[in-house]
């Protein structure tokens, strides 16, 4: 028996496959990839949004928060007033409709004033001193991201209060005061210089503070209104728009009469026409564009046009004929007029026969504002009448927001700030010799791809669930005052909203990639919570991982053998 | 909300196996092993499965494997189980990993046969719709009209439905699953260790190379056949109860179709008339319920 | 219980033989003449005299499936079948000797259809002389008793599976008897199996993945040498079983051959009624010796060459046909004999093929056929 047992079968199988080299089959490997979500795409200040929608589903509160404010310091105004190029862009429009991001915005921005929540503060002290010309949402983003970088700044308005249009034209109705003043106030807790009712107007004044300071960001605005030749002879009232708003912002009433009519199509002229309405005028707004083409935000057409204005779009004014005393009459007709990016001056083309009339007691006049641009040096001066951005860059002159650009939102300012900010430190550095601050705002950024579209969603993981919208408050429908439209959502209601988010490019450590692995060639790494890698001796180069992946945080990447 | 899974695994089922990039089967595999555990022995006979589980001495399952005949699945892993037993090691489970040809064809006698004796098993059918490693021919778990290499003008009869058959044998647990849906896969795994006697459940396990789908797409295609309700995620206890695990999302089957070359060549009528056999099977197996 | 004797049926023996082998799982499915083998221990099992899992399997296929799964997972295990169960196996046999599993396998001998017939012959055990099973051919109810527990020893110690066979009815149905030896005896004589690789989750080793052809050779080359030592080993084994029961058989039996001038070689039952023929033909002054074949696999080659290389003449008689080639024992003695110097004439007489009864008279008359014919290098035909 003993002799026999060396002869017994050796056939068993005792070995294991893993030590097989089965990545030698591959031509595609997987790699993880933080990458662009379209909305932070497309966010003027390329707000983290994925990140802190996702904070906000874990309630990680004032993490999510401080995600925000690392970019833009004013979360409750702009979830309030921005004109959220996000939403549009969000991949689940495509699907079950955007996710609520300027709602999320304005809940935290809210829940952050209701619960105190500080800025981070500087984490060192420059010598370097920096000044801003221009105390709106531009100016204050650049002293802000100035400040956190630990300079000093002072800030120079010509008003006896901060904020620029937000505080003087943006309506109460859509943007309290007391919202502005806590963001402000929480703002300004991180020590600047504020010099109010402080006006640069000439020329050597301006050379007087570039001579003090490292270096200059001018952010004035744009305040010098067009008028219209048709209306210049007459006695009839004529507003400009943010004279009115600044009116009735400051508490008084002007005398508009029961009949108005404002002339523009942008977010002053619906404002004006809203703000009249509350007045208890009867209000039409006539604008040269069509309704698809109304630079203003649909949101607020729309509204407005609830509230009771009658829109005439594609229709100007020819002239003015008084009937009696205190009212006239504008003769007006329908034309087609396609705005331009190309062309500052595009063509008015008047339609036969359409004319017609309105009756008016006063006209607001809200056809856009020019930078008054006399303290600064001409070389500053763009052709187009605008600041110009990197003329005098190397001279340590920046400009941004509304002075410089036609681009007129208050994201599109804030993103000025910020972007000026990095460039003035950058600059700064330069002039001492050193540059490494930069680079370090470098890691942090996406790779820099495409952004992630619907199609690279896998949108089995996500059943649908409609969006969640801010309700109109019933109390503020009757026209009657100021009072705030639209109610923030409750915390419920964000969470439920925020989870709607696909988090686009942006890994969530959900292990789809992981269980979808038939060669199970992904493995977590156990001690860093949230991280993936690929086993490069096993992984096929399949893509299951890769399409399994509902947010197109994986891709396959060509391999030369 | 989200969907995403949370799987208990331990590692049964190893990396380095000879699948195909981006196999069904081998996904499946993973999951079924992963959860049943160490304290195992599976049986296989002649299918992909035998190829995955490796080339001696190299074995891709942490676990005793048989690798029996074609036909006798259910009854080698029968002889094993009773032999665990008489041995007092009766926590082992036994497992047999079989295709559908082994199951639904040549192996039917035996799997019948264990049924009925209630024999202590937990019988698997990785359903990949033919007999792929001879070279995708037809099996009787073809579905009508698909093209095989044996089928070159389209299936002409319909798929046996086998979760039904085993049902009828009122065994204590029968079930189908996917591997589009791990979690639901491995809680009928999970369920099926935890009781005793015979236990069935056909797993559908898109085969890439036989369907004519591309490498990444076994999970969705097998995601599809659920939600188009072509392949409803059931279970039935003791043949009589039944309960719907998931409600097909009620895509058209035409989506599902097309994910497939084997079905490139279908007519709109006869995909309209697919659409009505699956809706007239979705309505019975409700009406079980 | 010690040593006693009983009244039994052949398979009824082989059922007792079952009992004190002690097998634990029992895979097994019914066919004539079998079925008295599968009753006697259901009815053993019933009685709580053998204590193993019958599996009442739905065909011959799956049984020896079960059968060999069984046995790799480390137990013993017995199962009996017939004729057309045994043809059904045929794919399980080889994996069952490839798999090195020790099954023992009673098959009664049995007609095989088409037609349809119930007698006894060899052609359906000894189609499967290919299978890498071994196989001994009994002659009486207490032989198949003794041969079963042999078997268990023999097989377990090679790793290959062995079939007891005897014949329907003659032998199967015929009611003698037997003597059942003590279990302390069986359990003296037999060790417990505990096979060194088996399926366990505690040893995790596999069994049947795909191999490459030098492993196939290798495989095919282990059997081949375990095989060889059957002859060797069934020899000792017998021999053991003979000192503590006094019953020995032998691989061949060996009946008045010293002197012989004309030797009848047969297995199974028939060489009772040649034993008989070669007495009278003895007292007739003839020179007659009996060549009994128990051990058909492996074939004893050298045994036959020894015992039959100075007999000038041997007569084989077979109970068994293969068209086109003859008698299997026919067959085989002539390939045994092969370039033996002085090899005798080898007459292959197919008698009692198909069951026909073959008396000592029969017998007789084939020696004086035998004697006064050449040989033909093919069986023939008788009667
Ligand atoms: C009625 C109205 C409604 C709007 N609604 C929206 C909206 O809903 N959403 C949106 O995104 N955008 C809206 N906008 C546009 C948005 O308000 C502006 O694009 C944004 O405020 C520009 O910021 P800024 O800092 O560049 O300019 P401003 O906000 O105009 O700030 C410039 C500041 O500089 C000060 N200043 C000017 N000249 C000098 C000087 N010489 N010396 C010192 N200080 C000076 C001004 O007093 C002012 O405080 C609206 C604009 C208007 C008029
Ligand atoms: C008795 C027998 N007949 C035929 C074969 C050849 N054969 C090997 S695998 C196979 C197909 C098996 O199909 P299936 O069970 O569906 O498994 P798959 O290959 O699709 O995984 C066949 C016919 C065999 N091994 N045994
Ligand atoms: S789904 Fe989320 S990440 Fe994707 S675009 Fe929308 S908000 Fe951004
Ligand atoms: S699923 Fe696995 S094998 Fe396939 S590409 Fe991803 S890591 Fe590689
Ligand atoms: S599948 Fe999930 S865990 Fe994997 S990369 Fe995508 S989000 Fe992250
Ligand atoms: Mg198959």
């Amino acid at each position: 028996m003993e002799v026999l047992k060396k002869e017994i079968p050796t056939i068993w199988t005792t070995g294991w496959t893993d030590i097989m080299n089965t990545g030698t089959w591959r031509s595609a490997m997987p790699i993880y990839q933080k990458r662009k979500s379209p909305c932070q795409d497309i966010c003027p200040v390329n707000g983290e949004i994925p990140t802190w929608l996702q904070n906000l589903k874990s309630e990680n509160l004032e993490e999510a928060w401080l995600e925000i404010v690392a970019k833009n310091p004013f979360p409750a105004v702009t979830g309030r007033v921005c004109h959220h190029p996000c939403e549009s862009k969000c991949n689940r429009k495509e699907y079950d409709g955007e996710v609520g991001i300027n709602s999320l915005e304005q809940f935290l921005g809210d829940l952050a004033i209701e619960k105190g929540w500080s800025l981070p503060k500087p984490s060192q002290e420059m010598e370097e001193r920096v000044a801003v010309i221009g105390g709106g949402p531009a100016g204050l983003s650049c002293a802000y991201q100035l400040r956190k970088a630990g300079y000093q700044v002072t800030i120079f308005e010509e008003q006896p209060e901060l904020g620029g249009l937000l505080r003087f034209a943006i309506p109460e109705y859509r943007l309290p005061k007391a919202v502005l003043a806590k963001e402000l106030e929480r703002l300004l807790e991180l020590g600047f210089n504020v010099e109010l009712n402080r006006k640069i107007i000439t020329k050597e004044d301006f050379e007087q503070l570039r001579r003090e300071y490292s270096a200059v960001f001018v952010a004035v605005g744009a305040y010098k209104a067009k008028s219209l030749p048709q209306l210049e002879n007459t006695a009839m009232k004529v507003w400009f728009c943010l004279d009115f708003l600044a009116q009735v912002k400051k508490g008084e009433k002007p005398d508009i009469g029961r009949k108005v009519v404002v002339i523009g199509g942008g977010n002053a002229a619906i404002d004006s026409a809203r703000t009249a309405l509350r007045l208890g005028a009867k209000v039409k707004v006539l604008s040269l564009e069509d309704r698809a083409d109304l630079p203003a935000i649909n949101t607020e057409v729309v509204d407005g046009e609830r509230e009771g204005i009658i829109y005439y779009h594609g229709a100007m004014v020819t002239g003015v004929e008084p009937i009696g005393t205190d009212s006239y009459m504008l003769k007006c007709v329908k034309v087609v007029f396609k705005p331009s990016d190309t062309d500052r001056f595009p063509k008015t083309v008047v339609l036969k026969d359409t004319e017609f009339e309105l009756q008016a007691d006063s006209v607001i006049l809200a056809i856009g504002q020019e930078p008054d641009t006399t303290p600064f040096p001409s070389e500053l001066v763009s052709a187009v009448g605008l600041l110009g951005s990197g003329l005098m860059e190397n001279q340590g002159l920046f400009v941004g927001g509304d002075s410089s650009s036609l681009n007129r939102y208050v994201s599109a300012a804030i993103a000025d700030g910020k972007n000026q900010a990095s460039k003035i430190i950058e600059y700064m550095k330069g002039n001492k010799g050193a540059s490494e601050g930069n680079q370090n705002e470098q890691v942090n950024q996406t790779v820099d791809s495409e952004p992630v579209k619907f199609s690279e969603v896998n949108t089995f993981y996500f059943p649908i669930m409609p969006k969640v919208n801010r309700e109109i408050r019933s109390e503020s429908n009757s026209l009657s005052g100021f009072a705030e439209i639209k109610a923030g959502l409750s915390q419920a209601e964000a969470i439920q909203e925020s989870s709607r988010c696909f988090s686009c490019g942006h890994c969530i450590s959900c292990n789809n990639c992981f269980y979808f692995c038939p060669d199970q060639a992904v493995v977590k790494n156990s001690d860093l919570c949230g991280e993936y890698h690929i086993l490069e001796q096993y992984c096929k180069g399949c893509g299951l991982c890769v399409e399994e992946c509902p947010r197109g945080a994986v891709t396959l990447k060509e391999e030369a053998r | 909300m989200m969907i995403s899974y949370n799987i208990p695994e331990e590692k049964v089922f190893l990396s380095g196996h000879n699948a195909c990039p981006g196999c069904g089967e081998a996904l499946a595999l993973r999951y079924i092993l992963n959860t049943l555990g160490p304290e195992t022995v599976g049986v296989v006979p002649p299918s992909c499965i035998a190829i995955i589980s490796g080339p001696q001495p190299y074995s891709s399952m942490r676990i005793p494997v048989y690798q029996t005949t074609l036909e006798a699945s259910a009854a080698s892993a029968a002889g094993i189980k009773r032999a665990l037993d008489v041995q007092g090691k009766t926590q082992v489970n036994v497992v047999a990993l079989a295709g559908d040809g082994g199951t639904y064809d040549i192996g039917f006698q035996a799997l019948s046969a264990a049924a009925e004796r209630n024999e202590d098993i937990i019988y698997i059918c990785l359903d990949n719709e033919g007999y792929m490693n001879t070279g995708a021919q037809k099996s009787s778990a073809t579905p009508w009209l698909a093209y095989t290499t044996s089928t070159p003008g389209g299936k002409p009869t319909g798929k046996k439905n086998v979760a039904e058959i085993m049902a009828a044998h009122e065994i204590p647990y029968v079930a189908t699953a996917t591997v589009g849906f791990p979690d639901d896969l491995t809680a009928k795994i999970r369920k099926a260790k935890e009781m005793k006697g015979m236990r069935f459940i056909v797993v559908l396990t898109p085969c890439l190379a036989g369907w004519g789908v591309p490498d990444s797409q076994a999970v969705r295609v097998s995601r599809l056949a659920v939600d188009t309700g072509i392949f409803p995620l059931y279970e039935v206890e003791n043949g009589r109860k039944y309960t719907l695990n998931w409600e097909p999302r009620g895509i058209p089957v035409d989506t599902y179709l097309r994910t497939q070359s084997r079905y490139k060549h279908l007519t709109a009528d006869q995909i309209e008339e697919i659409q009505q056999e699956v809706n007239r099977n979705m309505t019975y197996l409700r009406e079980k319920q | 219980m010690t040593a006693h004797r009983k009244l039994l049926s052949g398979n009824h023996a082989v059922s007792y033989g079952v009992m004190l082998a002690k097998p634990k799982v029992i895979p097994v499915y019914p066919i004539t003449p079998q079925t008295p083998i599968l009753e006697k221990i259901t009815e053993l099992q019933t009685a709580g005299e053998l204590d193993a899992d019958i599996m009442t399997a739905e065909s011959e296929h799956s049984a020896m499936a079960a059968c060999i799964t069984a046995s790799l997972t480390g137990v013993r295990v017995f199962t009996a079948t017939a004729s057309q169960g045994l043809m059904l196996m045929h794919e399980m046999l080889h994996y069952a000797s490839g798999a090195r599993a020790p099954i023992i396998m009673a098959n009664v001998n049995r007609t095989i259809g088409s037609p349809w017939a119930f007698w006894p012959d060899q052609t359906d055990s000894l189609a499967q002389r290919d299978c890498g099973w071994i196989q001994y051919y009994c002659e009486t109810g207490q032989e198949s008793l003794d041969t079963v527990i042999q078997a268990f020893k023999v097989a377990e110690q090679v790793m290959l599976p062995a079939m007891v066979i005897h014949e329907a009815f003659y032998v199967s149905h015929s009611v003698e008897p037997v003597e059942i030896p003590g279990q302390e005896t069986v359990d003296e004589y037999l060790p417990p199996f505990t096979p060194e690789h088996r399926l366990d989750p505690a040893i995790g080793e596999s069994w049947g993945n795909v191999v490459n052809q030098e492993m196939y050779y290798r495989h095919r080359q282990d059997m081949g040498r375990a095989m060889e030592h059957v002859c060797d080993l069934a020899q000792k084994a017998d021999q053991a079983w003979q000192e503590l029961t006094g019953r020995g058989y032998g691989i061949m039996e060996e009946y008045c051959c010293d002197d012989a001038k004309v030797v009848l070689a047969t297995m199974g039952g028939l060489a009772g009624t040649a034993r008989e023929a070669v007495d009278i033909l003895r007292q007739k002054g003839l020179k007659v010796g009996l060549l009994k074949v128990k051990l058909f696999r492996p074939f004893p080659v050298f045994q036959v060459r020894k015992i039959l290389s100075a007999i000038p003449k041997v007569i084989v008689m077979d109970r068994n046909y293969a068209p086109g080639t003859g008698g299997f024992l026919h067959q085989e003695i002539k390939a045994a004999l092969y370039g033996l110097a002085n090899s005798p004439e080898v007459h292959g007489y197919l008698v009692g093929v198909g069951g026909v009864n073959v008396s000592p008279e029969n017998i007789m008359d084939l020696v004086n056929r035998a004697m006064a014919e050449t040989a033909f290098p093919e069986s023939v035909w008788v009667g």
